[in-house]
């Protein structure tokens, strides 16, 4: 039985790796599949396996940006910046960046990029900065963002459910990191534009526009007011999302398919499919070495490093989520035997970080350079990629290590 | 008394906006449940949820789903109407047969909407050559659709969460209730013949039948059979469901993922979306309303009323259930109906354990009731507002709401006649 459930394990991250527009789908057929051949499986029981959490976050989350997206609430806030900058394309560009990086932190990756892109393209245009070094940097900052917060990215929203740590805790420990790694990546950038004194005139638009996206802007930071406190008001984050993203469609009083449709059911499929296939892990106890093996160094810095080099790398091939659930099994064990909460930081900064790696490692990725593919026809190689990110990644993992030895040595 | 009480007001508040239809039922019954998660009915809303959703139906739902749009796709039901009206000739005395019985039998596996949807356009083909008026045949059709989804536990959503709760396997129910519903059929068939007579004596032109092509339905014959083998595989697991020991939750998503891996695997994404997950997402707010009322006693009061008012006698409550869900669910969503008298059905034997300690027979009587009198009204089932709106839209027949109970309430008036008798031979079987 359990070389019958590797071996679907096996075949499972295969399909993952090799045929990642099919994944979600095999994914869960697998999940299925492992989890009924354990037996005495009943789907009353499905809560203690697949964590709802994890899904109504991600729901409420989805529902919340196809309303705000909607309501235009993007497009103003690119227009403002641009405004901002008064012709400065090189101050637009930076706080283009610095925008994309904080929308991440709060909402999906993927949105923003393909907000954001688009614009920089066009400032690309007009200044002949090279179009991929902008994307890429794009897409780093996105996920750099999204690192962030417990709901940035679908990684940390499951290392929030699992972990029960609040959603304060994320920003204490993850946010200065971010921070720190945000200001050196925008000094190089800065330093690259320098040779760059290109002024745009920039024409007002004198188009009339309603102001209802203030209201929706409001109503989201309203949410994440709360998400801050949730712990004080004693609710989960999915609630919180749930109830914020159905106040919205009420007040917005439209059909609930049109905007559900545009939920991400990829992702939350693969997620449940991941959730199941590691439950059927665990219960074959297939970690049961690991667990033994890493014991004696539960407290050790020597162990939060491991784990955050390996996640790291295994992103770039792996895609950050099936690593995340992958490591958060262990973790769990880990630290229920005593190992320090570090480790779930060690786990959210190298998926976080190792998202970047490759052009496969984050969805954001692939969709950011199918924008860039879509708009300019030119094709992001897997070198190119890889070879562009390399510095920023070992930079961000660099600062990490600091982050995670000046923690164990205090 | 108080919970009671709030309970009780929020799920009014939530069935008037359902039934008037002023904001968006989903999102009623979302909020709804989410607010009595909220405000602590339950110690812990994650507890809550686990206790009061049936993951069972909702999966299985999803799945199905899926697996109906795909099948679709395959032209394998546009075949199957167009071999019928070859198959019964001439007549359309015979037609009217024919088709109501091939609807009925396609809708105890798909949803009736899509059912509808398959078979009205051909209808309207043939009306059109003999210019007759095409309103009986719609209006029997939709019936059939309904009356066929009431034969099999996948056929209609109360059945779904009926045999879900019920427990009771897809056979089992199939035998109960197949035959009562084919003779239900049989009847109103013959009540449309005698109502609308002057249609029925045209004869159609032979060379007209002969002039359908059954193979256009079919543009790809490879995926043509292989989904009819699919198709056929996935009917066998739901028969053989007791002996393989599967959940119907789980047969139906392995059937939807799979049929999607196979067929559409370049467009996952859209197929996805595709799921009516609205109706999914108002299945989980009615759960936790309905679970909410089961916690603080409502379901069990209303369960007492039901035993006193019957005095102990079986055969006066399954009477009750079937006539008063049938003219209910007539005017209202059979599917909040059926949810919040499953909970009913499951208090009686604690309630009096000497008359009611088994509540089988109550099962089926809930399920003919609430699934049949959809027929009276055309706001009934959603198979008669999607019928009515596709016979206004292609031949601008407005079918009023009076003209409409014309049918529904003869079609109604049998059913749930012959369903009570029914339950009178059930309680016997049953003992």
């Amino acid at each position: 039985m359990t070389i019958f459930i590797l071996f679907i394990y096996t075949i499972a991250y295969a399909f993952i790796i090799f045929k990642p527009h099919i994944s979600s789908v095999t994914t869960l057929l697998f999940g299925i599949v492992s989890i009924l051949l354990l037996g005495e499986f009943n789907f009353e029981n499905l809560p203690a396996i697949v964590d709802f959490n994890t899904l109504f976050i991600l729901l409420g989350m989805m529902l919340t940006i196809s309303i705000l997206k909607k309501h235009g609430v993007f497009n103003e806030i690119s227009e403002r910046i641009v405004k901002f900058s008064k012709g400065n394309m090189i101050l637009a560009i930076l706080l283009i960046d610095v925008a994309i990086f904080l929308l991440s932190s709060l909402l999906d990756n993927v949105t923003t990029i393909l907000i954001f892109i688009p614009i920089l393209l066009y400032i690309a245009d007009i200044t002949d900065i090279d179009y991929k070094l902008l994307t890429i940097n794009a897409i780093f900052f996105s996920n750099l963002g999204g690192m962030t917060t417990a709901i940035g990215d679908p990684p940390n929203i499951v290392i929030y459910a699992v972990s029960n740590l609040s959603f304060m805790s994320f920003i204490y420990n993850l946010m200065p990191i971010g921070f720190i790694v945000l200001i050196i990546q925008i000094l190089v950038l800065n330093r690259k534009f320098k040779k760059i004194t290109y002024k745009a005139q920039i024409t007002e638009s004198s188009m009339q526009k309603n102001n209802t996206w203030i209201l929706y802007f409001i109503g989201f930071m309203f949410i994440v007011l709360l998400m801050a406190l949730h712990e004080e008001v004693g609710l989960e984050l999915g609630f919180i999302t749930l109830v914020g993203a159905l106040i919205m469609l009420f007040v917005e009083g439209t059909d609930f398919q049109s905007v559900i449709s545009e939920v991400d059911w990829d992702t939350l499929f693969l997620i449940t499919g991941l959730y199941m296939l590691n439950g059927a892990l665990e219960k074959i106890e297939i970690f049961a070495p690991l667990i033994n093996l890493f014991e004696p160094i539960k407290t050790s810095l020597l162990l939060a490093i491991i784990i955050l080099w390996s996640s790291l790398l295994l992103t770039g091939f792996l895609s950050a989520l099936p690593v995340t659930l992958l490591y958060i099994t262990i973790i769990r064990k880990l630290v229920s035997l005593g190992a320090p909460i570090d480790l779930y930081w060690a786990l959210a900064l190298g998926v976080g970080i190792g998202g970047n790696l490759t052009p496969i490692a984050s969805m954001c990725n692939i969709v950011g350079s199918n924008v860039l593919k879509n708009y300019k026809k030119r094709t992001l190689t897997f070198s190119e990629f890889l070879s562009s990110m390399l510095k920023p990644v070992m930079l961000g993992g660099i600062i990490s290590t600091a982050f995670l030895i000046f923690k164990y040595l205090l | 008394m108080l919970t009671k009480f709030i309970v009780l007001a929020v799920f009014a508040i939530v069935m008037y906006f359902v039934i008037s239809g002023k904001i968006n039922k989903t999102i009623v019954a979302m909020a709804g449940g989410l607010l009595l998660l909220l405000m602590g009915i339950f110690p812990n809303p994650y507890e809550g949820l686990q206790e009061t959703i049936d993951i069972n139906t909702l999966l299985f739902l999803v799945g199905m789903m899926i697996f109906v749009r795909v099948m679709e796709e395959s032209g394998i039901f546009q075949y199957l109407a167009i071999r019928t009206v070859k198959v019964a000739g001439t007549k359309p005395a015979n037609l009217l047969f024919a088709l109501t019985f091939i609807v009925a039998l396609v809708s105890s596996f798909i949803d009736n909407v899509t059912t509808v949807l398959i078979f009205i356009p051909v209808t309207f083909a043939i009306t059109d050559i003999l210019l007759i008026n095409p309103t009986p045949f719609v209006i029997a059709e939709i019936f059939a659709s309904n009356i066929g989804g009431t034969m099999t536990p996948i056929g209609d959503p109360p059945n779904i969460l009926i045999t879900s709760a019920a427990k009771i396997p897809f056979l089992e129910f199939a035998l109960y209730m197949v035959p009562i519903n084919l003779i239900i059929l049989l009847l109103m068939d013959l009540a449309f013949i005698l109502m609308s007579g002057k249609d029925f004596r045209k004869e159609v032109p032979r060379e007209f039948i002969d002039s359908f092509d059954e193979s256009k339905a079919i543009q790809n014959k490879g995926r043509f059979i292989a989904s009819s083998i699919f198709l056929v595989t996935v009917i066998v697991l739901f028969l053989l469901q007791k002996q393989l020991n599967l959940e119907s939750s789980i047969i139906s998503l392995m059937a939807g993922f799979f049929s999607l891996l196979i067929f559409e695997r370049k467009e996952i994404e859209p197929f996805l979306s595709k799921v009516e997950w609205e109706v999914i997402f108002f299945f989980l707010g009615l759960f936790i309303i309905t679970g909410a009322m089961e916690k603080v006693g409502i379901m069990s009061d209303i369960a007492t009323f039901l035993v006193n008012i019957s005095k102990g006698s079986k055969v006066m409550l399954s009477s009750m259930i079937v006539w008063i869900s049938g003219i209910v669910s007539g005017f209202i969503d059979n599917i909040p109906f059926a949810a919040t008298m499953i909970p009913v059905i499951k208090q009686l034997p604690q309630i009096n354990p000497d008359a009611f300690s088994n509540i089988q027979p109550f099962w089926y009587a809930l399920s003919l009731g609430v699934c049949l009198g959809g027929n009276l009204t055309p706001v009934g089932a959603s198979a008669n507002v999607v019928g009515l709106s596709l016979l206004k839209k292609h031949k601008g027949i407005d079918v009023s709401f009076k003209d409409f109970i014309k049918f529904g309430s003869i079609a109604v008036a049998i059913s749930l006649a012959l369903s009570n008798v029914y339950m009178l031979l059930l309680l016997e079987i049953m003992k």
